[in-house]
């Protein structure tokens, strides 16, 4: 399957846009659903 | 519709179509059609995982959810930002590295063939169901609530769909989805604009939410197990669906697979982990604000507009429009009660707020009583019409109160919805066919110029299948829950199988098929036996099949990696 090993590129060690490491890039995500759970509980409380 | 809704919509839909096709007409082999020649740029990669996630059910039946229920949907949603982290760790690079054209050849390298099968049936029978559900849902909508014909509504959805996916293969899909998100995005956040210019002049957006709030509607974050949606559910077993959605569900797969790198690839998923929360808050919102503008207008006592014009010629008429006499009335009353409460919000006075609650509260029950009559008596003129008329609330709300043109901009965006979601699935359910089942058990010497051609026949096969089965398709309750329903099924087995294959290298496949067979019938027996909370099944399965897996492990000889 695929004979075409055009991906060269396509390895493990790419560094991601805008960031250093992928790691930063995880922490980003993460942070995003946690800061996303406190909005929705302040919204919540705030107006219930 | 107007004449101008038609050409918004027309146009919409015929420019995607012919765009779809003119763009990635001549793909000569299987990795043009099925992955795109892998040069799919990352933040192609996440609009095509959005689009094919979002059907037309989310937005035809998900604002009707937080009209009825509230918020606390947006949970369901929380295990997904956690999901893309861990494919792009494990997931992404390995199906790269093994350069396949399914998830389920993975499945071959790791165990065996049998697994490969496995993985590969469950997943061309689950999905193969939900394309015609994505076919269904808004064509039944639509068709109620118009007056199309339901039956020339899903032949026209689904033909528009199988013309560019099959002539350009997952580049016809990507591209197109490029589309239909910028006509979804467009058309959501138009309904949300217009349902606040159509408030009335006194109520502000912050007046809205807090009536919303005390209504119990902004129920977003709650930390109750015994609520069907709440935070633990949509960490621990939304996580676990994600995972075997995004992981093992080629319509997804192939999405990333197309990815120009591993890079993109995982950014691609990354990205939708970071906007598919706040995108689904976002149209739960607008249900909850179609709520709001009802207190100010009274609602349809029941939206299903077809039932009701029904009952209206019926011997029924009358005790009918007795109780819509009697709704408005209380509805009326209502609305007085809730201007009081918000004079209260604004005064902060506690004691009067309370009271006007309890009276608001008083009146909506009152309202559900007339409501569960008025039902009864449709349901005695219509004995098979449903007695949920959630998924008929938005759609209703478009036609009867947005304006011309954006009427028909809402209706491209559900269509759109529908076909990025169709598209998706054709497309996947043709690479699983080929690439799992007839290239390799099959015919296994055909020429690339065969597998193209049947790649494309397969396509249109399984398109046929879908509008076949939507034309047969019966009405269920909550149409997105029916769909994730159906998908909790069987995703927990093959993320079961997946799990194994990814991080447990000594449990073989042998004992990996057994157990599968094994926690495919617990979770078929929970479905039918128990009060288990459907979103479980996904974590019930998986962790039951791979204990299963584990104890049988050492009585069978099979090759491991």
């Amino acid at each position: 399957m695929g004979n075409d090993h055009l991906e060269d590129k396509n390895n493990s060690e790419e560094k991601p846009p805008f960031f250093s490491s992928w790691t930063h890039l995880y922490i980003l995500v993460f942070s995003n659903l946690l800061i996303l759970i406190l909005l929705f509980y302040v919204f919540t409380k705030v107006f219930d | 519709m107007k004449v101008l809704d038609w050409i918004v919509l027309s146009s919409f839909l015929t420019f995607v179509v012919v765009y779809g096709v003119w763009k990635t007409r001549g793909k000569k082999n299987l990795r043009e059609y099925f992955l795109a020649n892998k040069s799919t740029p990352w933040y192609t990669v996440t609009l095509s995982i959005m689009a094919t996630q979002a059907s037309a059910i989310t937005f035809l039946s998900t604002p009707g959810l937080a009209y009825v229920d509230g918020m606390r949907f947006v949970q369901f949603y929380l295990g997904l930002p956690l999901a893309m982290i861990i494919l792009s760790v494990t997931a992404v690079p390995i199906y790269h590295k093994l350069n396949v054209f399914t998830a389920y050849e993975f499945l071959e390298h790791r165990f065996d063939l049998k697994n490969r099968i496995l993985g590969s049936t469950l997943f061309l029978i689950q999905r193969g169901l939900a394309a015609g559900f994505t076919i269904f849902a808004p064509a039944l909508i639509i068709s109620v609530l118009l007056g199309w014909d339901i039956r020339l509504t899903i032949i026209f959805i689904g033909l528009m769909v199988v013309v560019y996916t099959a002539i350009g293969g997952t580049d016809a899909v990507n591209k197109t989805h490029l589309l239909q998100m910028i006509i979804i995005m467009v058309g959501m956040f138009s309904s949300l604009f217009m349902i606040f210019r159509l408030l009335p002049a006194d109520i502000s957006l912050l007046d809205a939410t807090h009536i919303a709030g005390k209504m119990g509607k902004l129920n977003a974050i709650t930390f109750d197990l015994k609520e069907r949606y709440n935070i633990w559910s949509g960490l621990i077993g939304g996580t676990f669906l994600a995972l075997s959605y995004f992981g093992t569900d080629q319509s997804q797969v192939q999405r990333y697979l197309s990815g120009r790198s591993i890079a993109h690839s995982r950014m691609g998923l990354l990205a939708n982990g970071i906007v598919k929360i706040p995108m689904q808050f976002i149209i739960l919102y607008i249900g909850v604000m179609v709520f709001v503008f009802y207190q100010f207008v009274t609602p349809p006592m029941y939206f299903n507009s077809v039932e009701t014009a029904q009952i209206k010629k019926s011997n029924y008429a009358a005790e009918y429009l007795a109780y819509e006499n009697e709704y408005e009335k209380v509805h009326s009353e209502k609305q007085v009660h809730i201007r009081e409460m918000l004079a209260a919000v604004r005064s902060d006075d506690d004691a009067v707020l309370e009271d006007t609650i309890i009276k608001i509260q008083s009146a909506k029950e009152s309202e559900n009583k007339i409501r569960e009559k008025a039902i009864n008596l449709i349901q005695k003129t219509n004995p098979g019409s449903d007695a949920n008329d959630s998924n008929y609330i938005f759609l209703s709300f478009v036609i009867n109160f947005l304006p011309t043109g954006l009427i028909g901009l809402v209706l491209a965006a559900i269509l759109s919805a529908s076909m990025s979601s169709t598209s998706a699935e054709l497309n996947a359910l043709a690479s699983t066919s080929v690439i799992d089942i007839y290239k390799r058990l099959i015919k296994k010497d055909g020429t690339e110029q065969h597998y193209l051609f049947v790649s494309k026949l397969a396509t249109v096969f399984w398109g046929c299948y879908a509008i076949a089965f939507a034309l047969y398709a019966n009405r269920l309750g909550s149409l997105i829950e029916a769909v994730n329903i159906l998908g909790s099924l069987f995703y927990g087995t093959i993320l079961g199988i997946f799990l194994i294959a990814f991080y447990l290298k000594k449990i073989g496949g042998t004992a990996t098929f057994i157990a599968a067979i094994f926690a495919e019938i617990i979770i078929i027996a929970c479905f039918f036996f128990t009060e288990i909370p459907y979103l479980w099944f996904n974590v019930i399965g998986c962790i039951v099949l791979i204990i299963a897996a584990y104890l049988i492990n050492p009585w069978c000889h099979s090759r491991t990696v």
